[in-house]
This record gives C-alpha cells, structure tokens and sequence, in this order.
C-alpha cells in the first residue's frame, strides 16, 4: 500500500465521516510513523484528528495521546481540540470526570454545540436515560438542524418502546432532509415497529419511489435501500390482507390495491436475487411463497 | 458641432504610466486591506444558548413550511409541529427573555444602544467601514493629484452627456465626446470591476472590495437606526403563526397517492 | 420434577458470535442460534445465524430475518434455539427489550429456547463470555440472568461449550488473521445480497 494510497483512502474517509476505525489505525499510524504528517500540510491537522479518533477506537490510546499532544502544542485554545481531549478523557476516566470537564467547559462558552453532544453522550453512556432525554430536547430545541441528535434522538425512544416520541423525533428529520430516503426508511421501520402497518407500507412505498424513479433502476433490479423497502412492502402488504380490520394509530388509511402491491412486492424481491452469485435464494422464496 | 468619428490619438505613454499604475496600486491596497482586515477581525462573540435559540426559531417554521405542499409528514405529525411551533410562538417561549407574554413586554424592540450585543455589532461594522474609506480617500485624492487635466482612455460604449461633468473633470472642453473620459472615471471602473480579480486571489469572502461595503453601508446604517439589526422576535413570531396557519391549509403528503404512483410506473396499474 | 436443561454451545457458532461483535465493535448486534433440542431439555447449539447491527431495536428486518433464518435451519433438519446480542457498551449486560420480545417468541416455537447476552468485559480473556439467560418463573416475558451456581460454562454447569479452547482460539482468529473481516449478517446481505449470511463460509478456518 503506497503512501499515496494510504493518504486517499483517508481524505475520503474524512469527507465521508465514515467510522472504519482499524483501517484508518493501519494507515494512519504507518504514516504518522513515517514522518509523512508534513506533506500534508493544512490537512494534516484534521488527519491528527481522525487518527486520534480511530486510535482511540481500537483502544490504542499511545497513538491518540501523540496525536492530541500535536495538536495541543498548534492550536492551544481551540475548542475543536479541547472536544478531541474530552473524548480522549472519556475513554479513560471515569464518566464523571469527563463530564466535570465539559461542564466546565461549558461554562465558558455556553454556545458549543459540540461541547454539549458530547456531554449528552456521556450521559447516555452512564445509563442516565431521563437526563439524556431531557438535555438532547433542548439541544435540539436550540441547535434544531443537527441531524446526529435526532437521529440519537429517535433511538434511544426506540430502545424504550415509546414509538411515538421516537416517530416525532424522526419528523423532524424529515423536514430537514425531505430528499433523503435513507430517513423515510427508518420512519417506516419505526412505524412498524409500533404496529401502525398502514403508516409504515406508506413510508415503504414513498422510498421506493424516491430511490427508484429511473427508467434503468425500474427496470433493473433494486439496490441498496430499495431492498429493504421491498421487504418491508412485501411483509406490511401480507399481513395488512391477512388482517384487513387492522387500525391505524395515526388513521392512515390502508394504500388501494394491496394485492397488486403484494404481487408486485414480491417480484422485485425475486429480481433482487436474479443476479449472478447471490446466496439465500431458496430461503428467501419460500418465504415469499408462504402466505 | 462635436464630430463623433474624429478619433484622438492618445500616447501609449498613457497607457504604460497612468492605466496599469493605477491598476496595480489599487490591487495591491485591495490586497493589503484584506489582510489587515483579517488582523483586526476581532473573534464573533459568543452568544449565550437563548439567543441562539430565539435567532434559529423562526427558521423551524420556515423549514416546516418549505416542503407543505409536498411534505414528507402526513397530516397528523405536521399538523402536530405546526401547532406546537404556533402556540410556542404566541406564548413567547422562543424569546431571549424567555415568555413573558404580551401584559409585560409590550412591541417594544430592544434600543440598539443599551443592548451591549447589538452594540458590539454596531462598533465592529463601524470598524471596517474605517478601513475601507480611508485607502478610498487616499487613492482617489492621489488619482486626483497626479493624473488629472488629461484624456486617458476611451469608453468602448456611449454614454449620454450628463456623465460629461463626472468623467471628464478637469477637462473642459465642452465638444469632446463624452466616451473619452479622464483617469479619475478609469479608477471608478477599477473600483467597480476589481472585485472579480479579488475573488480570483483571495477567495470568495475576501475584504477587499470596496464596492460591497458601498452598498452595504447606506443600509446598515438606515436599518440599524430603524432597529432592524436588533431584530423584534415577539412581531416576527407573531406574524410567523399567520405564515403557519396558511401552510397548513396547503399541506398534501407525499405518500397520499403512492401506491398508485408507483403500481403505475412497474405497469401493475394502467397509465393515466 | 422438573429437569434443569442442559446447553452446549458449537466451536463453529461461538466463533460466530465472536466474530459478529469484534466486527461491530461500537454497535449493538443481534442474532439466532440453531440447533437440535438436547435429550429431555435443553439444547445443542449448532450455529448462529447473525441478523442485525444497525437499528437492533427495530423490527421488520429482524422479524424478515428470523423467518429466512428459521426456514434455513428447517432445510438442515434444525430449528431456532435461541437468540444472541452484544451490546455497544462494555459495561452493559442487560438483555435488551427487544431480545427479550425475540425470545420470547421463540420459547413459542421451542420450549427450552435460551438468550445469551455477549460479556464485553470478558472478551479479551480466554474464557467463555456469554451470560445466559432464562425466563423468570411465571413469566414469559422478563428474562433473567441465571444465576444459579455453579458459574455457566464452568465445571459442572448445566452450559457447556463444546470445545473449551473457542473463547482462546477465536480471539486469536480475529486478533491476528482478522477473519472477522470478512463477516456478514443480515443488515449487510441487504445491501449487497451475494453475502452469505446465512452460513458465512469465507470466515470460517478450514481446518480446525
């Protein structure tokens, strides 16, 4: 793996904000090893910050250390640095004293966004539900385009069955992002999840719909989220006919033709697995065959 | 009788020594200006949570109302938002001093001068409009100095004469067309136009460019006496409950007629 | 009298667990195991089919899954046994709501059905760590840890792992040939449906 490489799988980790913690670990310490930090001149200050991250991640907290203390040394009062040593404190110290240290923090700029998710955070990892509930609802009340506490947010209502907080959490998130089918899909689950089908085969089909709008993808067979969104029609539409007095706790009114929805549910899950090397098939057609 | 095809013949000296100087200096005092600009920049102050939260409440409702025609809510969780947005609006909850309702704080909007943030605001605009004007001053005093009393380029477009008195001062002669204009109306051109190669060096939020501030300036002013800068959120919100109530009637959901849409698009459904 | 059931967990299904958690590490994860009833009570984990580490708490794909999954079994002449999660957080073992509501409903299908719940604690260790857990008596609904001594997957204890070097050798699998890489379960087959969820050949050691 040629530094180049190395150096570009980063930048587009870092412009994906994706989590991929060992890998980011391999590359990033061979070339913080390697002295290569210079040649990356102003970027090599943010990919300090993701080795930081990933180190941490993988519990190799010499790495992080190294890299915070670079970082520290460049840029002393900056807050971005100061929120990189909170979570470096969290991975060793008790829940309290990281929390001491953003509270104190967060009495001198009381405006940090990411000062306060980070306290949130540490909240929820202490197991103090009600607490977490409560700060994340005025976080978002103030910082209300924040799309990582919402969705944080709705999971934690999730995990304790009260859908429909989680539901209003998720609203939000549509509004924010009305083009993002990724968020319609989560409403949808979370609807079922509640038992509300009618409302859940709804938010199925409006993904469908968004993430299958060209000729080539109609056609071909679904990818990516559509998957999921098939399934989800496939198994909202057999039990709705199988239970057509099924009420809706949000009066959705059951879609028309849902045996058409059924029918056609169920080939574009066959056509899913048409493909070349796809495991799973027999599995998956017994159970569409199964009414 | 002015001959408009009598064409002058102006030294290429013109060009050498008073176009591109001109040119140059001012480039580099624009330069100059954005740095010094970058150096006197003092830190945005840090707002405290309320007043966060009572600027970005207004916004909810707008992103809520953006997409009511084509929502992505069904009608029970829009309605559900709306409601919640327009009864915390009329109760005053988003507001900095937090609700006090209308018996206590009646329409008066915070007095730009008592309320030391808007007044930070006010001293760190007045700051930079210093520093613009004053190379302004200087450039157009030393293009005034040096470069008046002759012709320095010709316009490629026509113009009507009143502009006679402002592009041709120091030259009076009152038969020469008007497309032949002096250096001072060579530095406005500068003035005006410079702002693309500003963007160009320096990066589109460059402090550079004077023109902006020009037009800025006269309206900042008028609005920070009118108290536009120190906004009155208790009326905005007021009128933003209107602004809710109208979306509402106007909401459709996306997902009414999906089924039939996408039956349609696999064929399972005739076409309309 | 009633028989205190007897488990023992397969190389190839601890491995699996393992390796689900070690590829998740911030994640929660879910999963079912398969296997056949064991004598009067009790069950022989065969393997474990890995479902969720996305949204664990939701269900239309694990409810998906678990058919897909229990129709698998069912072509191998096994059935759904049990139910198995690790959580995101190390300190964490609980069973969650939603494992629970899973096995619960899979005590429906198998009267000894078990859930295990993975000790992030012990994973670096070499011993065996899953907790197991029992429905409380009378209830079908609320499952506790069991308790009972002497200490599951110890000498004498009613689970057992079938070969006692797995806690040893998985770790050593996935610390040094990162075998755990290369690991599916049900979120991924959904997006890419060529992974092989349901058995996870590519993972497992050829020769053991």
């Amino acid at each position: 793996m040629s530094l180049a490489t190395a150096l570009s799988t980063l930048a587009n980790y870092r412009s994906h904000n994706s989590r991929a913690s060992q890998d980011v670990f391999d590359k990033g310490s061979v070339v913080l090893k390697s002295g290569a930090t210079k040649k990356l001149g102003d970027a090599s200050w943010d990919f300090l910050e993701q080795l930081a991250l990933a180190s941490i991640d993988v519990g190799r907290l010499d790495v992080a250390d190294e890299c915070i203390h670079l970082l520290v040394t460049k840029f002393p009062e900056s807050p971005r640095v100061d929120v990189l040593s909170g979570i470096r404190m969290e991975a060793s110290e008790t829940p309290d004293v990281a929390l001491a240290y953003y509270d104190q923090l967060i009495e001198v700029d009381p405006s940090s966004g990411a000062l306060w998710k980070r306290r949130i955070a540490v909240l929820r990892r202490m197991g103090k539900i009600e607490k977490t509930v409560e700060e994340l609802n005025q976080f978002l009340d103030t910082f209300y385009n924040d799309v990582e506490g919402w969705l944080e947010l709705a999971d934690i209502h999730a995990t304790c069955y009260q859908y429909t907080a989680s539901l209003q959490a998720l609203s939000h998130l549509l509004l924010l992002n009305p083009q993002n089918p990724f968020y319609f899909l989560k409403f949808a689950e979370t609807a079922y999840t509640s038992g509300d089908l009618p409302l859940a085969l709804k938010m199925f089909l409006v993904v469908v719909d968004m993430s299958e709008r060209e000729d080539e993808l109609v056609k071909g067979p679904p990818r990516g989220i559509a998957i999921r969104a098939w399934f989800g029609i496939k198994q909202c539409s057999r039990r709705l006919l199988a239970n057509p007095n099924h009420q809706s706790a949000s009066h959705t009114a059951t879609p028309k033709h849902l045996n058409l929805i059924e029918e056609l549910s169920t080939e574009r899950i066959l056509a899913a697995y048409s493909g070349k090397g796809v495991l799973g098939l027999p599995a998956v057609r017994q159970w569409l065959g199964r009414v | 009788m002015a001959n408009s095809d009598v064409s002058l013949y102006l030294d290429p000296n013109i060009r050498d020594w008073v176009l591109f100087p001109i040119t140059l200096v001012m480039i580099l005092v624009g330069v100059l200006r954005h740095y010094v600009m970058t150096l006197l920049k003092s830190p945005p102050k840090k707002q405290p949570r309320n007043a966060i939260r009572e600027q970005r409440a207004l916004v909810r409702a707008q992103i809520l109302r953006a997409t009511a025609v084509n929502s992505p809510l069904p009608s029970r969780y829009y309605k559900s938002i709306s409601h919640q947005l327009s009864d915390a609006f009329e109760a005053g909850a988003y507001l900095k001093e937090g609700g006090k309702g209308d018996a206590q704080n009646p329409s008066a909007p915070p007095n730009p001068l008592s309320d030391p943030a808007a007044m930070d605001g006010m001293m760190a605009g007045m700051k930079t409009q210093m520093v613009m004007m004053v190379p302004q001053m200087v450039i157009m005093g030393w293009v005034n100095f040096f470069f008046q009393g002759f012709v320095a380029i010709k316009l490629p477009f026509p113009l009507t004469l009143g502009f006679k008195s402002m592009l041709q001062r120091g030259i009076d002669t009152p038969d020469m067309d008007v497309r032949w204009v002096s250096s001072l109306s060579w530095y406005f051109l500068n003035f005006f136009g410079l702002n693309g190669l500003y963007r160009l060096i320096l990066g589109g939020d460059n402090a550079a460019d004077g023109s902006r501030d020009m037009m800025a300036s006269p309206f900042a002013n008028a609005g920070a006496m009118g108290g536009g800068q120190p906004q009155d959120f208790g009326k905005l919100f007021k009128a933003e409950r209107d602004n809710l109530e109208f979306a509402e009637g106007s909401h459709a959901w996306v997902g009414q007629d999906v089924e039939n849409r996408v039956l349609r698009r696999y064929g399972k459904l005739a076409a309309l | 009298m009633t028989l205190t059931p007897t488990y023992s967990v397969s190389h190839q299904a601890y491995l699996k667990i393992f390796f689900h958690a070690a590829k998740h590490p911030h994640k929660p994860v879910n999963g079912v195991l398969v296997g056949k009833p064991s004598g009067e009570s009790g069950a022989v984990i065969v393997d474990a089919i890995p479902l969720l580490h996305n949204w664990t708490s939701l269900s239309p794909m694990m409810e998906i899954g678990l058919d897909l999954a229990g129709g698998h079994a069912a072509e191998q002449g096994l059935i759904l046994v049990g139910y198995y999660q690790a959580c995101d957080r190390l300190d964490d073992r609980a069973l969650a709501p939603v494992g629970e509501r899973v096995a619960s409903k899979l005590r429906e299908g198998f009267k000894d059905a078990i859930a295990f719940v993975l000790d992030g604690e012990r994973l670096d260790t070499g011993e065996a760590a899953l907790i197991p857990f029992l429905p409380a008596p009378g209830s079908t609904t609320v499952w506790n840890r069991v308790s009972a001594p002497p200490e599951p997957f110890t000498a004498g204890s009613s689970f057992r792992l079938s070969s006692e070097h797995s806690p040893k050798v998985a770790i050593g699998f996935v610390r040094d040939e990162r075998l755990h890489q290369k690991f599916g379960d049900f979120d991924d087959h959904l997006e890419d449906v060529t992974i092989d969820w349901l058995q996870n050949k590519a993972c497992m050691p050829s020769a053991e």
